[in-house]
């Protein structure tokens, strides 16, 4: 009875172990097993990566190539803008030369600068007193912004008229492209 | 009994090691990578949803095709000075000028001492635009100039006037016209 006794405790310490071995099995097996899954989704990530930077790198060349021609556009624009802002316009300077001349005043010469708003004019009139009219017109009117009378001589062999020359500045909205 | 022991004892130090240093950094590996990609998602959605936002714009401006075109024929890649002399030509004897001198190529400034401005130019603010100068001189009467002037400015071509200059000769109805024109390019 003594002998069965000692027999059954050896077989419970041989079964405790076992259980820890087949454990550790388990769990090397579950370890190996896990390094090939890990392995196998980084490679999927990889490739999702790989895939992902194509698309992305597909995507910026479209933006890019669409950016290009936007911007191409947007620089036409501009540059016609920018011209345009420059662009001068003297269809409106002759209908307001012909409104500011009195009538008994001749102007002689014409130089136009639309760049510096500006008339240097040469002109011709019977007398002083058509000349103050004639200053006191280009003085009413709202547009020309300025304007000096540079000369004036009388030649005394010639005293039927006199001449002068005048140098306008015109106001800017004269330049400018008008709906009419 | 022993031999279960040891083999045990190996095999959690194996699994230890295994789990420390091969699977934890596999495991951040894929942690990383996997935040890689929801970025990378991100990026190209963003990118999508520009590409969405520029095409629709790219849409609106077609609609104003013509008018681009127009503004490209305003300015070209070239000067192109033919088809401005021509344009010059064609107007003039529209409108009974006679035209007296045509000049391009040379240096506009020396003709005039009130202004110094060379043949070809960068405009200013925009230095891929070209002002190409010419000297143009006309004659025949005021009116008839008026109506050549008011062509000119309607042209398709944007010329611009730098100066222009016209005195009466005594006794006459027609006037000689000096002109410093500039026509623009890339």
């Amino acid at each position: 009875m003594a002998f069965e006794v000692t027999a059954k405790k050896e077989t419970k310490k041989f079964d405790g172990w076992n259980i820890i071995f087949f454990f550790s099995l388990v769990l090397l097996i579950a370890a190996v097993l896990s390094f090939f899954i890990f392995t196998y989704y980084i490679e999927e990530a990889n490739k999702e990566i790989g895939e992902l930077d194509r698309k992305i790198a597909n995507q910026e060349q479209e933006n890019q190539e669409l950016k290009n021609n936007l911007k191409a556009k947007k620089k036409i624009i501009d540059n016609f803008s920018l011209i345009l802002s420059h662009h001068k316009l003297t269809n409106q300077v002759f209908p307001l030369i012909e409104k500011i001349t009195h009538q008994e005043v001749v102007f002689t010469e014409f130089v136009i600068s639309p760049e510096n708003y500006q008339i240097e004019l040469s002109g011709r009139t019977t007398n002083f007193q058509t000349l103050g009219e004639q200053i006191l017109i280009l003085k009413n009117n709202n547009e020309i912004s300025d304007f000096n009378l540079l000369e004036v001589s009388s030649k005394p062999k010639d005293l039927d008229y006199i001449e002068f020359f005048l140098n306008i500045y015109l106001s800017p909205q004269v330049f400018i492209l008008s709906s009419q | 009994m022993k031999r279960p022991i040891i083999l045990t004892s190996i095999i959690i130090l194996a699994v230890f090691l295994l789990g420390y240093f091969v699977l934890l950094e596999k495991y951040n590996d894929l942690r990383s990578f996997r935040f890689q990609i929801e970025q990378k998602k991100l990026d190209l959605e963003d990118l999508r949803e520009s590409f969405t936002s520029l095409s629709n714009l790219d849409e609106e401006l077609k609609e104003y095709e013509s008018e681009i075109s127009r503004i490209s024929s305003a300015l070209p890649a070239d000067a192109d000075i033919p088809s401005v002399a021509n344009f010059i030509q064609e107007i003039s004897k529209e409108n009974e000028l006679t035209i007296e001198s045509l000049e391009f190529g040379q240096d506009v400034s020396s003709r005039s001492s009130r202004s110094s401005t060379k043949t070809v130019q960068a405009i200013e603010g925009a230095s891929d635009i070209k002002e190409n100068n010419f000297s143009l001189s006309l004659f025949g009467s005021y009116s008839d100039f008026k109506n050549f002037l008011s062509s000119l400015e309607k042209s398709v071509r944007i010329i611009g006037i730098k100066e222009m200059t016209f005195s009466s000769l005594t006794g006459s109805l027609n006037f000689t016209f000096d002109l410093e024109l500039k026509v623009y390019s890339y």
